[in-house]
């Protein structure tokens, strides 16, 4: 290369201007390729994480849910409305542990109550205890006498719907979560999520 | 390498050489860069699946639900979704069939729902199997 040759016949280390001019050049331009790279990843990497956290709590609940209703109890499931909430019996006890009778029916612990808190779009759980666990579970009782400490369970839900199905042996939930991001909803995440439950114990 | 060098010295020169560095570096940056639409591709991949999944597994409890007799095959059904990620909105269309056959010289159905789907010029499927008592 012609600068090398001028150096050599100068005899002094170091490089030309104009080699100097276009390593700039070019280190100008990769730095501006890698930079509009970095912001392209960033934006990419900003929009799969804004929808993994709508899909993730989706899921959470939707299988929270999905296990809590297997094992509750056909005929003791209520659906209601202001706010959107259902309530179920549970046989966990507070320690997640659980006995049957010489029938093998469950002893029922606890009546538990998911609850749609629309304006905050929360979801949250409710727990009143029987005061003696029982294998004759009576009616449900109303969502204003549950007493116990209220603990959320999902934020940045914009819909949740619940429905009994087949003569209340199914319970479907729809759910749809939100991440909201930027200005006027350009950036937002929704993930919408729908299943069904067969409840099992018909004791 | 010196870019002083003696006239005996050899070896590329030193722009030649830079080129060459930066042409390595762009490719292995392309390379990683390369992996940010894969991870986008993929978590769509990922929504299209649970929806599937929840599709069949919906389906089946269902039709478990139902009284023996009334347990029957059913046309293929088309669901939809609509989500958004990160404001694109996007949409997820399947088809959702129940296929239930006697098994012979028993009171048992065997109760098959595929939920179907096309993603990335593919056609994806997952098929859930199961057998309906007539006791249960």
């Amino acid at each position: 290369m012609t600068p090398c040759k001028i150096l050599r016949h100068r005899g002094v280390e170091g490089v030309t201007i104009a080699e100097l001019l276009v390593y700039s050049v070019l280190y100008l331009l990769l730095l501006a390729t890698v930079t509009s790279y970095l912001i392209f990843g960033v934006k990419v990497s900003r929009r799969n994480e804004g929808a993994q956290k709508t899909q993730q709590s989706a899921m959470v609940v939707i299988n929270q849910l999905d296990s809590e209703l297997a094992n509750s109890r056909r005929g003791s499931v209520v659906v209601g409305a202001a706010p959107t909430h259902i309530i179920f019996p549970s046989f966990e006890d507070a320690s997640d542990d659980w006995a049957v009778d010489k029938f093998g029916k469950p002893f029922w612990q606890k009546w538990v109550a998911i609850v749609f808190h629309s304006p905050e779009k929360r979801l949250v759980r409710k727990v009143e205890y029987l005061s003696t666990p029982t294998t004759a579970l009576g009616a449900a009782p109303p969502l204003a006498s549950f007493t116990g400490v209220e603990k959320t369970i999902a934020q940045n839900v914009e819909v949740f719907e619940v429905q009994l199905l087949e003569g209340g042996w199914v319970v479907e939930v729809a759910l749809r979560t939100i991440e909201k991001r930027g200005s006027g909803g350009s950036e937002d995440s929704e993930f919408p999520l729908t299943s069904r439950t067969r409840v099992r114990n018909g004791w | 390498m010196s870019v002083s060098g003696r006239v005996t010295e050899r070896g590329m020169s030193l722009l030649l050489e830079v080129i060459t560095g930066l042409g390595i570096f762009v490719c292995s940056l392309l390379f990683v860069v390369g992996y940010f639409p894969v991870a986008q591709k993929s978590l769509a991949w990922s929504r299209h699946y649970i929806h599937a999944n929840h599709l069949a597994h919906s389906r089946m409890e269902t039709e478990l639900a139902r009284p023996f007799e009334a347990v029957a095959s059913t046309p293929i059904e088309a669901v939809s979704y609509e989500d958004k990620a990160h404001g694109n909105k996007g949409r997820a269309d399947f088809e959702v069939g129940t296929v239930v056959a006697d098994i012979a010289g028993s009171r048992l159905k065997r109760v098959t729902v595929t939920v179907a789907w096309h993603f990335a010029e593919t056609e994806r499927q997952i098929r859930l199997t199961t057998v309906k008592s007539d006791s249960l």
